[in-house]
């Protein structure tokens, strides 16, 4: 089911390169999780809070290795949400966390990059393992 | 849970009269057993002594007058440190602590402890490590009243000394060596007595309760923990507002904190609307439980665009990661009821009902680390601004257009603000933009049934 979310959140996976793509698309994901447990009765188990939060201080790992990368990366948001059903919503963001996962594996076992990022990349990159399977563990 | 001050001094109190009835039933029947019983005694008084030394020590009274001036009853307890040290002598006897159960020794071990709990809460510089000592040592009438304590102790002491002279000679001590080793503490009893004296009824809501800064965690039992750890964290929320550069992520992880705990309490609350058996419910579902957990979620919300350079301090983020676990085995959401399994809903309902004040003692703490951040150094992405933040300043309007990061305006601090005095019950400075929501809750509040959470 397409949510208002389904194509903003679908550029944003497409447009998304290197280190600046995955800041941007983990930051973008931590606004919509708060925006999801803020909705009236939709996260009565907490699992999106908590989610938030993970994706929250996985952003300022990835920060952490470069200050300068929020800057370049123009950070998103996928706008209001319209009314819709929580499922649906959930799962847009657990495909654009996906879509990050993928992109930042990619990223910290490249040779190239630096020790630096390898780590806080590794470390946002936990954070963000748990976040998307306790989602995946409330979604389903 | 952490041993408290009060309890130390307590349990020294309790050994020193054992120490005398045991005097009296089993008196030491050789000389080596003498000798012990004599070294623990020494030890007592050096630690009454050590003691009263930490009580006065500048470093443990952040906030007073640096160098402190001590008053009348001050100097005597001074004066009669010096006299304790003088009586028991600078090194121990204890050689080979006898397999006899020694209670002046254990009394010794007793206030010893006392003085490392005051210790964990500052360092040698005088910083604070907690909040507490500030609202302990630092007043004088608390200090007056815990050096009164332990005058009445030492009072107790020394009046063993004349039958404990007698057991060591009896036990096969020479006299003379017994006098040269327990010297006249008539000086010292006066002292003594002079301090205690000046005992009000500021130990019970001084000291008494004091608990070490950095307990250890007990992980024994689940409620335990959870009461260990929430401690830590009440430190860490403390410690936050004494930060030059405080990291948002911390707000971040206290606020899901707050969320956390009154969702549970809520849920335990709705399952067990008197669990006490009695007149008290835990309290009022509708009107404080639900209200405070959206209110903890304003403040999520609000700070979830955030960002400042210093990420979350790994121990908040431990603490409050292992809380949400132990909150979700004591008290589970949802209908089932597989808390009970753990503990007595009694004492899971006690610990919530600890823990929902923790929090309000963090979101305070919080309110206070918020006013502190420096407005440079935190930023957002300008199209995470609300259209409300933007309409009356073009230059803010502008930046989200075109997609900048801005340092977060003051309309954020000001929403932010609003939602963490709601949180501690305190929303007379509404002003922003969750008035809505605050005067929403505060309606809810009002139509419900009644009762504000019980505090303890």
């Amino acid at each position: 089911m397409a949510t208002s979310w389904t194509q903003p959140a679908l550029e944003l996976a497409s447009e998304a390169r290197g280190w600046a793509g995955v800041w941007t698309l983990t930051y973008a994901t931590g606004l919509a999780l708060q925006r999801l447990a803020a909705m009236e009765g939709w996260d009565d188990d907490l699992t999106l809070t908590y989610a938030g939060l993970d994706v929250a201080l996985a952003t300022s790992e990835l920060a952490w290795a470069d200050p300068s990368e929020p800057v370049q990366a123009g950070p998103v948001d996928l706008g209001p949400l319209a009314p819709l059903e929580r499922q649906a919503a959930i799962g847009v963001v657990v495909q654009l966390l996906g879509c990050d996962l993928e992109l930042l594996s990619t990223l910290v076992t490249d040779s190239t990059t630096s020790g630096r990022r390898v780590l806080s990349g590794t470390r946002a990159l936990g954070l963000l393992i748990g976040a998307e399977r306790s989602l995946r563990t409330g979604w389903s | 849970m952490s041993v408290t001050y009060g309890t130390l001094i307590r349990r020294a109190a309790q050994e020193v009269a054992l120490g005398s009835v045991t005097l009296l039933s089993d008196p030491p029947s050789s000389p080596e057993a003498g000798r012990d019983l004599l070294a623990g005694y020494h030890d007592l008084l050096r630690a009454l002594a050590r003691h009263t030394d930490q009580l006065l020590a500048p470093h443990l009274q952040p906030g007073s007058p640096l160098p402190p001036s001590p008053d009348r009853i001050e100097r005597t307890a001074l004066a009669l440190a010096d006299e304790l040290t003088h009586l028991a002598g600078g090194r121990s006897l204890t050689m080979h602590p006898s397999a006899d159960e020694n209670h002046w020794r254990g009394a010794g071990l007793a206030v010893g402890a006392a003085g490392d709990l005051l210790a964990t809460h500052a360092d040698r510089s005088g910083l604070p490590r907690s909040p507490d000592l500030l609202e302990g040592l630092s007043s004088r009438d608390v200090r007056h009243d815990a050096l009164a304590h332990l005058g009445d102790l030492t009072a107790t002491v020394l009046g063993s000394a004349d039958e404990l002279t007698h057991r060591l000679v009896r036990a096969g001590l020479f006299p003379s060596k017994v006098r040269s080793l327990l010297p006249d503490s008539i000086t010292a009893e006066v002292l003594a007595r002079e301090s205690s004296q000046h005992r009000g009824p500021g130990i019970e809501i001084g000291l008494d309760e004091l608990r070490t800064a950095r307990p250890a965690i007990d992980r024994t039992h689940p409620l335990a923990e959870l009461g260990d750890r929430m401690a830590h964290l009440r430190r860490y929320a403390w410690v936050a507002t004494q930060a030059t550069f405080p990291s948002v992520d911390d707000l971040k992880v206290f606020a899901v904190l707050g969320v956390a705990v009154h969702t549970h309490a809520e849920a335990v609350a709705r399952r067990t609307p008197n669990p006490l058996g009695n007149e008290r419910p835990l309290g009022d579902v509708d009107g404080t439980l639900m209200p405070r957990s959206r209110l903890w979620r304003a403040v999520a919300t609000g700070l979830q665009p955030w960002q400042t350079a210093e990420r979350a301090n790994p121990a908040v983020v431990g603490h409050a990661r292992r809380v949400r676990a132990l909150l979700a085995e004591v008290a589970p959401l949802g209908d089932q009821w597989t808390g009970t399994g753990v503990a007595p809903v009694r004492e899971v309902v006690q610990a919530l009902r600890a823990a929902v004040q923790v929090t309000d003692a963090i979101g305070g703490w919080n309110a206070a680390t918020l006013d502190g951040l420096p407005c440079a150094r935190v930023t957002m992405p300008a199209r995470a601004l609300t259209g409300d933040q933007v309409t009356n300043d073009p230059t803010l309007a502008a930046a989200k257009l075109a997609d900048r990061r801005v340092d977060v305006p003051a309309s954020g601090y000001r929403d932010l603000r609003d939602a963490y005095a709601a949180v501690a019950g305190k929303p007379d400075s509404r002003t922003g933009g969750l008035e809505p929501l605050l005067t929403a809750q505060l309606e809810h509040a009002r139509g419900g049934s009644g009762l504000v959470i019980e505090r303890e």
